[in-house]
């Protein structure tokens, strides 16, 4: 049976560290440090899941959800947002998205994310 | 003819009394001040039958009055007004309506030499002006401007009429000082929600992280497996590092503002100082894949600064350029007459032109950065101008405007041999 293959995209070396630990314990981890990268990875490699921060260099969080969903390659690849902005206009612009979910980062423990991913990828 | 307008009596008086509890009733501390001068100045114009109204704001350091408002002034007055800040001697009843702090009158300006000079001359002579009542704005003890009744004839003012008069006018100066209050006060409430913001949002990660490396500890076993553990105990330290660092600015700050800065100079080569940052914030270069030169100065001069501070204004400075260039950031000391120069260019966002003049204030950040990914504290060219200034240095910088780059320059005095 083939893993889970999820792209996370965060700028915060700490955090996209932590996110490496709870989810290669189950699923294969392609990690990308900036919205740029983000795009070339899910691009290239097609992703199951979609894990992004907002606010990020080069691309934000935002512009990277733009390009997949106008990508036909990406286009139905769930994502997950990690949210730590608290600026309105921010939030006014994730909402407007709808994403397949918005996850408060302090709310990230290795439950709440391996119950979202069973929830938003199908079994293989 | 000398004829005296408060020839109503009493009840008239008592009408302009009722007129002055109306005009406070209908002030506001969220009006626009505009608003609030010509309440006031078309009330007072009406009410004193003056022929012409001017209410100037005082300038106490430059002895000057700007004309803030102006009821049927001539086109020659309003021009002369515009166009400059006026010595508040030009026209004498400002000046000795703020020297005194009372209403100072004349009945006929034929009968006194004081019109008979300065700007104020010809402008109310065109206008006819024959008699003058000038009453100061004054709040408490703080005069704050005048006001100028303009008669075309001559007349005589009694002492109820300027007691009427000054009440106005010190109901006037209480509501601008209010308004003022107010704005201040709706100012400190914004600031007050942009903190709240910079800390919750630069707070949200490393605790986020912070709580999910805990979880991993709970989970490793230390004695399976001492390297993973470790490991996980590093990223708690630099998030530690990372939050430490955050308050640290705010800290700074404080120390700043109360005047509790204590800087220790010494001799000490520029280069050296610069080189070390430089060395400190390579890691940080690394991760933003930005190109750093560094060029020193050939001489061996020295510079006479508090070397912890001036360490930490530059690190703010190139940490910065290095945060914001898009590929490259240059770092060069020159000599420019006796001073070294110390000059940091970026290729990155710019400042915005209209901003320009902000960046040096406490929590600013401009508004194309402030949602940037690292968008800082807002603190740290703040803390880099009060420590460079409290070393006997100066920090200024170019901007071509937006998207088009920054260069900042820290200069301090050479140290002769």
């Amino acid at each position: 049976m083939n893993k889970i293959k999820i792209l996370v995209v965060e700028d915060d070396e700490q955090f996209r560290t932590l996110l490496q630990r709870f989810l290669e314990t189950q699923y294969e981890v392609i990690l990308a440090s900036d919205g740029e990268e983000g795009a070339k990875f899910a691009k290239e490699s097609v992703p199951d899941l979609v894990m992004t921060d907002i606010l990020m260099p080069k691309k934000t969080g935002i512009e990277l959800i733009r390009e997949l969903r106008d990508d036909q390659k990406t286009s139905k690849v769930p994502i997950i947002i990690l949210l730590a902005t608290v600026y309105t206009q921010d939030l006014k612009a994730v909402q407007s998205f709808n994403p397949d979910s918005i996850l408060p980062k302090e709310q990230v423990t290795r439950k709440v994310l391996f119950d979202l991913v069973e929830k938003l990828v199908p079994a293989k | 003819m000398n004829k005296n307008i408060n020839e109503g009596g009493a009840s008239h008086l008592a009408e302009r009394l009722i007129m002055l509890g109306e005009i406070s009733s209908l002030t506001a501390v969220d009006m626009p001040q505009d608003q609030l001068l010509a309440l006031f100045a078309s009330k007072l114009h009406a009410l004193f039958s003056a022929r012409a109204l001017a209410l100037w704001f005082y300038d106490r350091k430059e002895k000057t009055v700007m004309l803030k408002y102006g009821h049927d002034l001539s086109d020659s007055m309003r021009n002369y007004c515009n166009k400059h800040s006026i010595p508040s001697d030009q026209f004498p009843e400002i000046k000795y309506a703020i020297d005194s702090g009372s209403v100072w009158t004349v009945e006929d300006l034929g009968d006194t030499p004081l019109y008979e000079q300065g700007d104020a001359k010809k402008i109310l002579k065109e206008m006819e002006i024959r008699a003058v009542m000038g009453v100061p704005l004054r709040a408490l003890t703080n005069v704050r401007g005048a006001v100028s009744l303009y008669y075309d004839h001559p007349r005589s003012f009694d002492s109820d009429e300027k007691a009427l008069a000054l009440a106005y006018a010190n109901a006037l100066a209480l509501s601008l000082n209010n308004v003022e209050a107010y704005a201040h006060l709706v100012a400190l409430e914004r600031v007050k929600g942009e903190v709240i913001d910079i800390v919750s949002h630069q707070f949200r990660t490393p605790i986020a992280t912070l709580r999910g490396n805990v979880e991993l500890l709970k989970e490793a076993n230390i004695n399976k497996d001492k390297n993973e553990y470790m490991q996980i105990v590093k990223e708690i330290e630099k998030v530690g590092i990372k939050l430490r660092m955050f308050v640290e600015s705010f800290l700074n700050v404080k120390a700043i503002d109360e005047g509790n800065l204590d800087p220790k100079p010494q001799r000490i080569d520029p280069n050296v100082l610069v080189e070390q940052v430089v060395a400190e914030l390579d890691n940080y270069r690394a991760q933003h894949k930005v190109s750093l030169t560094f060029h020193k100065i050939v001489g061996g001069y020295e510079v006479y600064v508090d070397q912890t501070l001036v360490s930490e204004a530059i690190m703010n400075v190139i940490n910065n350029a290095i945060k914001y260039a898009k590929t490259s950031v240059s770092v060069e000391l020159v000599k420019k007459d006796e001073n070294i120069v110390i000059e940091v260019k970026d290729d990155g966002l710019g400042i915005p032109e209209g901003e320009q003049q902000m960046i040096f204030q406490k929590l600013y950040r401009a508004s194309n950065v402030a949602r940037h990914p690292e968008a800082s504290s807002g603190l740290g060219m703040y803390i880099a101008k009060r420590y460079i200034n409290t070393s006997g240095g100066q920090v200024w910088f170019t901007s071509a405007g937006e998207g088009k780059g920054t260069t900042f320059y820290i200069s301090f005095p050479i140290q002769q041999p």
